[in-house]
């Protein structure tokens, strides 16, 4: 017999289908709701939009991102004249010297802090008390503390991961860079919200795969919270303070053994995927795949696979091999998700060696047909029209 | 979450995108619940597209919302549970003496598609007494807590524990075998 969680997994990952031309005459009908409905008449745009994103296949499968391509309205702000969104994004723009928390995925998940001073920042991830990530993202160098057993290991992230090794807020600021043509731009897309009893001002700016949204103090103008596309929200900001050299130096501290790492960052590819896949099922998921491939998720389980390779008496050097396997597929899951290919992670409950069911599927970048990996870990090139849902 | 409330402000402006946002955002995992709570899929079909209409027309009056998903999907209970109701306090009613749901006329067809897995499911499902059957899948798909489900069953948290426990195991018997393979 199962145990009980066994059980929940099975209800919780449950999927539906839905049929696309219910969705969109249903979407119809609650748009004619919305412009008939008392108060709204005059206000509605007729944006045609709607009808052209529900006739493309891509919405099939990112719908949620695929609509965020769209939304431009324009809304008049009662919100004090004083603040606007150079003032807000001010610090964040100019700052040398920053810190920050970052929410995997959204509250609730693990978080990390981080301590950054020009290109080079300091990592600690609140489920791995132990760990310290010091990144250099111009030489793309990251260096790996264990502060318990003292020992540190350098690891070249030199690759195509580089350009997203940078800190969140770098990533933030090329967004805003991007969609702000001079410094008195204000975003139109903005809205009036609260946010723990204060009133705040929300912009949204990008569009899909790298929506930024910023809060901020209605009346202060103070930066509240940043969340994005992603799901990650960046809290509790500190800027220019003191951060030292000693904290993101890539020098390992006195006292510390330096350790050879397999770890390579710099030419990930999709074996890295199936052999983290390979990792997860063994070791986290009793033979089956996990009901989720998020960055939050291969975070989130980090300690758990440590856990269980020590319970299952894994040798040592074959537990660094799974901890790289398994590493290195979460950061090729980045590349993939940075580069905007469209993706799709369909594996939830699939017996590791079920050679008929597919477990994920991705289009490489510049081609026509997707790679589709199944329960084998096999892949094969597949035809978008034939791609399994 | 914020985007949720920006979302709300901009549907509040009458802002057809954010309206489509919502949709897309939280329609399958409304369809899902109302599924699990009813037996025939029309009738949560019907279901998720009047509590859908019921927020729009009420939108001017959305930002009173503090949780959208908890909002829709507290609203699919509801409805799901009155529509149960109604059914056990006229069994008998001919199919001919029941007026059509409003939103009927306006789907081409079936929204909600069955497969296998979810078929077995949904009648592992069916088996349980309602206020467990509510219980399991309000905790379970819509990650409802369950002081908040004791609330909305009027019942004490303790009830509710033992409805989600009766309700798990009973589902892990019906369901061991298929769970299993």
């Amino acid at each position: 017999m199962k145990p009980t969680d066994r059980i929940e997994k099975y209800v919780k990952n449950t999927k539906i289908k839905t049929d696309p031309v219910v969705n969109k005459a249903v979407f119809e009908d609650l748009r004619e709701q919305l412009e008939t409905a008392e108060g709204f008449k005059e206000k509605i745009p007729q944006p045609a939009i709607w009808r052209t994103i529900m006739k493309n296949r891509m919405t099939q499968f990112t719908s949620a991102a695929a609509i965020l391509i769209v939304g431009v309205t324009i809304f008049s702000l009662s919100v004090s004249p004083s603040v606007t969104f150079a003032d807000i994004i001010k610090p964040l723009l100019e700052a040398e010297t920053f810190a920050f928390d970052i929410f995997i995925g959204g509250e609730g998940g693990p978080s990390m802090h981080e301590r950054v001073k020009g290109n080079r920042y300091r990592r600690t991830v609140s489920n791995m008390p132990n760990i310290v990530l010091i990144t250099d993202a111009d030489t793309g160098q990251l260096l790996r503390l264990d502060t318990a057993g003292k020992t540190a290991a350098l690891v070249d992230i030199s690759g195509s991961i580089k350009k997203h090794a940078r800190d969140y807020i770098a990533l933030v600021r090329d967004s805003i860079k991007r969609h702000m043509p001079d410094s008195n731009f204000e975003p139109e897309d903005k809205s009036e919200l609260k946010t723990n009893g204060r009133k705040a001002i929300g912009y949204s700016i990008g569009d899909a795969n790298e929506r930024v949204t910023i809060v901020a103090d209605a009346k202060t103008g103070q930066l509240l919270q940043i969340e994005m596309e992603s799901g990650h929200i960046l809290k509790n900001f500190e800027f220019n303070i003191t951060v030292s050299k000693e904290e993101v130096s890539l020098d390992p501290p006195v006292g510390y053994t330096i350790r050879k790492t397999q770890m390579d960052f710099s030419n990930l590819s999709e074996k890295d995927l199936t052999e983290g896949l390979r990792v997860w099922a063994k070791y986290l998921g009793e033979g089956t795949f996990p009901s989720e491939l998020s960055k939050r998720a291969y975070m989130e389980n980090i300690p758990l696979l440590r856990q269980s390779m020590q319970n299952q008496s894994v040798p040592q050097a074959e537990a660094e091999k799974y901890g790289k396997h398994y590493m290195q597929s979460m950061m090729f899951l980045q590349t993939i998700h940075f580069s905007q290919a469209d993706w799709k992670y369909i594996g939830a409950d699939v017996k590791l060696g079920d050679a008929e069911t597919a477990v994920f599927w991705y289009q490489p970048e510049g081609s026509h047909k997707y790679r589709v990996i199944y329960g084998d870990l096999s892949v094969k090139d597949v035809a978008p029209e034939d791609l399994p849902n | 979450m914020i985007e949720d409330k920006m979302l709300i402000w901009k549907l509040k402006q009458g802002n057809i995108d954010a309206l489509g946002r919502i949709y897309e955002k939280y329609k399958d995992d409304l369809l899902r619940i109302s599924a699990g709570l009813l037996k025939n899929p029309n009738d949560a079909d019907d279901v998720v597209h009047e509590v859908f209409t019921s927020f729009v027309k009420s939108a001017k009056y959305a930002e009173k919302i503090h949780n959208l998903k908890g909002y829709l999907t507290t609203s699919v209970a509801n409805r799901a549970r009155n529509f149960n109701r109604n059914q056990l306090r006229h069994p008998a009613a001919a199919l001919d003496q029941i007026d059509p749901p409003c939103c009927t006329s306006k789907r081409p067809g079936q929204w909600l598609i069955i497969d296998e897995e979810f078929k077995r499911l949904t009648n592992a499902m069916a088996q349980l007494p309602y206020e467990q059957r509510e219980v399991v899948i309000l905790r379970l798909q819509a990650d409802m807590k369950f002081k908040k489900i004791a609330k909305l069953q009027q019942a004490s948290v303790q009830t509710v524990l033992s409805r989600y426990r009766y309700g798990t195991s009973k589902l892990r018997t019906l369901l061991n075998c298929e769970v299993e393979e």
